[in-house]
């Protein structure tokens, strides 16, 4: 297929072209807009357009003691966590229609005691939670242990 | 009982990967429960049966085995290819009580302190706070272990106090799997301990300075550091002042330090004639790219403590850090390697975030001061230590070098150091000065050399230009110069080696060993009679 014409950056092949010069301004902008090149551009830039929509909606926020020591751990991380030995916890939780959750129990922490949070919100999550009127939320959250002391 | 995880692995790497290097077991001990074993001796002695336990098992397999602290250090000085052992969970602490310090000792009972040595300096910092306490010095942050710190001797630029290694008083080692091989060592000339504590440790007493300044640096190869004590001192705290200053102004002080007559002066730090006080650290940033006039130095000042610092002056550690994001740096770095010629525009980009900022003065603890590290990602550090008198020279030679065969993505300091006492300390002016470029790891391209050919480089220039030197031992350098210990420690590196002899057997000395020492030369036994040496007991 030979490229043509180009019409605002894009290029129109031959079989593609309008012949039909008198016809409106509206009318090729339609055609233009319909043609499946097009079209396949535009999808294109709408997941694109939903991506970085998705990506905004998504966002973590740390925490940290500022007086404990964390707990380390001997990882290939190279992130700001590298070094200590990170927990992860990825679930949902449910609540019932006249009951409530109780918080979540940690346990794997000797110390007893946490140094560090990072709760992580998701498109996803945010959606969970709408569609089910708020009974399922999506917890995500990694931490770090405070060190045992000796 | 102590237990320990072993893990087989392939590789292992630092903090800030300068490796990947071949490993095979990763071996991790964590001590009895509290509840089983309360007693805090008793908890120590089961951790050292342990490590015993794992001597002997490298030594029936021919293996090597090294304790590693946090993995902190840049060089290849932690890593040993058959066994590497994780110690940051032997973190017991120990008050020591009068009846137990040496009739002859210079110190006083409420200053010293066991320490195991996995703690880090963070928990030992919390723990000294809740007695009053504090250390004298640690690094520019705190996440190493204390055996880690010693075995390379950790700095900061506490000039007339020294570097972490100065304040430890005596050592307690392991060097083989027999009843015999744990050893407790501290200086004739400054005994800490009667033998209450080392009999509970079932432990020989060797006082004998040679031997205890030898083992104090001892690049993780003179036997398993299982503890340490320490000696603390009352809580303090510093005034931190960030100021530009002409280069002259801030390189004259630098070579002289002669703080009194010179013409940089902070309001309310002179003394009764007017004349500027001496200050507990004084630091020097250079951004060798930039044409600027001034430099920007950081001098910090010990004052008493006062419990309602945080009042008067406010918090010291900010509510919330900046770092600029790391997969921007690695872009940065990325594009550096195809263009060079950008690299001085992206260090002068991110100095404002590199740099500390003219503020007003920040008041906290030593602990607070130098606080946690942040950026995690990959980097390098090159660290020479020269007499202070050299500094602007050496800075000159060096700045000049990766300006003219650089750019290289870092930036230069300079701290300084008193003297220290260790056979192998790289603080062995009578002021150190250690020259520093930190920054992020690149790869060699056809327009920038390697790191490897810039840290040979960087020795080659020193010695052009007559001004000796000495090397950071866990950072990064050429660390396979030829002679370059002996260039180092003319005399010390054999000093060094006879008395790593006269404490560990042959055998052991091999399962000590690892390719850093190799590539130094400082593997060398001598199978001489040293038993004049450990004759002090
Ligand atoms: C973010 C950062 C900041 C730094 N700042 C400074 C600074 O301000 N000043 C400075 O001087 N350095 C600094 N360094 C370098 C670093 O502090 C040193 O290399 C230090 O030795 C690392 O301690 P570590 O506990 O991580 O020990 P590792 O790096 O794991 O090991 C260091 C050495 O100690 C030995 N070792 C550890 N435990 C034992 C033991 N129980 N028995 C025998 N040997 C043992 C190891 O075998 C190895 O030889 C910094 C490094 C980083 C990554």
């Amino acid at each position: 297929m030979k490229p043509s014409i180009s019409y605002r950056g894009f290029l129109l092949f031959e079989n593609q072209v309008n012949t039909h010069i008198s016809v409106s301004y509206f009318a090729l902008y339609l055609k233009w807009l319909l043609n499946p090149f097009i079209m396949k551009q535009l999808r294109v830039f709408f997941l694109i357009g939903i991506s970085v929509l998705l990506l905004h909606s998504c966002y973590s926020v740390q925490f940290k003691v500022s007086n404990g020591q964390a707990e380390p751990c001997d990882t290939e991380r190279e992130d700001w966590l590298s070094g200590y030995c990170v927990r992860e916890l990825d679930t949902v939780v449910k609540v019932g229609t006249i009951t409530k959750e109780n918080p979540i129990n940690i346990k794997d922490c000797e110390s007893g005691a946490l140094h560090t949070v990072e709760y992580r919100n998701t498109f996803g999550g945010i959606l969970l939670y709408l569609v089910t009127f708020g009974r399922k939320r999506q917890v995500k959250i990694k931490y770090v242990c405070i060190k045992e002391s000796n | 009982m102590a237990t320990t995880t072993i893990t087989q692995r392939t590789w292992w790497d630092t903090l800030h990967k300068n490796g990947r290097f071949p490993l095979k077991w990763f071996l991790s001990t964590k001590l009895e429960k509290k509840e089983y074993l309360p007693n805090a001796i008793d908890r120590y002695n089961d951790a050292a049966k342990e490590i015993q336990r794992l001597l002997k098992q490298a030594l029936d397999s021919g293996e090597g085995f090294r304790a590693i602290g946090s993995k902190w250090s840049m060089s290849s000085i932690a890593h040993q290819k058959d066994r590497m052992h994780f110690n940051s969970y032997m973190n017991i602490k120990m008050a020591i009580s009068a009846n137990e310090v040496h009739a002859n000792s210079p110190y006083k009972a409420e200053n010293l302190f066991f320490l195991q040595c996995g703690n880090q300096i963070k928990e030992i910092s919390l723990y000294l706070q809740e007695k009053g306490k504090s250390l004298k010095t640690t690094g520019a942050s705190n996440g190493q272990t204390i055996a880690g710190c010693i075995s390379t001797g950790v700095h900061g630029s506490a000039l007339d106090v020294g570097s972490v290694q100065d304040y430890v008083v005596g050592l307690n080692l392991i060097i083989g799997p027999n009843a015999e091989d744990i050893l407790y060592l501290e200086r004739e000339s400054k005994p800490v301990l009667n033998n209450l504590i080392p009999k509970k440790l079932r432990a020989k007493i060797i006082r004998n300075d040679a031997l205890f300044n030898a083992a104090l640096v001892g690049l993780g190869s003179f036997g398993f550091i299982h503890g340490v004590i320490i000696e603390a001192e009352d809580a303090f705290l510093l005034k931190r002042y960030v100021r530009k200053i002409p280069k002259e102004t801030a390189l004259k002080l630098s070579d002289t330090l002669d703080f009194k007559n010179s013409d940089f002066k902070i309001a309310g730090e002179v003394d009764a004639n007017g004349k500027p006080l001496r200050p507990y650290h004084y630091k020097v940033f250079i951004n060798q790219y930039s044409k600027e006039k001034d430099y920007v130095v950081e001098a910090i000042y010990k004052k008493p403590f006062d419990p309602k610092y945080k009042e008067k002056y406010g918090d010291p550690i900010p509510f919330m850090k900046e770092f600029v994001y790391r997969d921007l740096i690695y872009l940065l770095i990325r594009i550096s390697e195809k263009f060079p010629k950008a690299i001085p525009k992206f260090v002068k980009a991110l100095s404002n975030t590199i740099l500390p900022k003219e503020e007003k003065p920040i008041v906290g603890r030593l602990s607070e001061i130098f606080w946690d590290a942040g950026y995690q990602g990959k980097a390098f550090a090159c660290s020479f230590g020269v007499d202070h008198k050299n500094a602007s020279k050496a800075l000159e030679v060096l700045t000049k070098l990766t300006r003219d065969e650089g750019p290289i993505p870092g930036i230069f300091a300079m701290r300084f150091v008193k003297k220290s006492e260790a056979t192998l300390a790289f603080t062995k002016f009578p002021i150190t000065c250690m020259i520093e470029i930190d920054g992020i790891q690149w790869e060699k391209s056809k327009k920038l050399i390697s790191l490897e050919e810039y840290g040979k480089r960087m020795i080659e220039v020193l010695q052009q230009h007559n001004i000796p030197f000495t090397i950071h031992w866990g950072k990064n350098a050429a660390w396979n110069f030829p002679k370059l210990a002996k260039h180092m420690f003319p005399e010390n590196s054999e000093k060094w080696t006879k008395a790593r002899s006269a404490i560990l057997s042959k055998e052991m000395a091999e399962v000590f060993n690892n390719d850093f020492l190799r590539k130094l030369g400082l593997d060398t036994y001598h199978e001489d009679d040293f038993q004049h040496l450990i004759a002090s007991l």
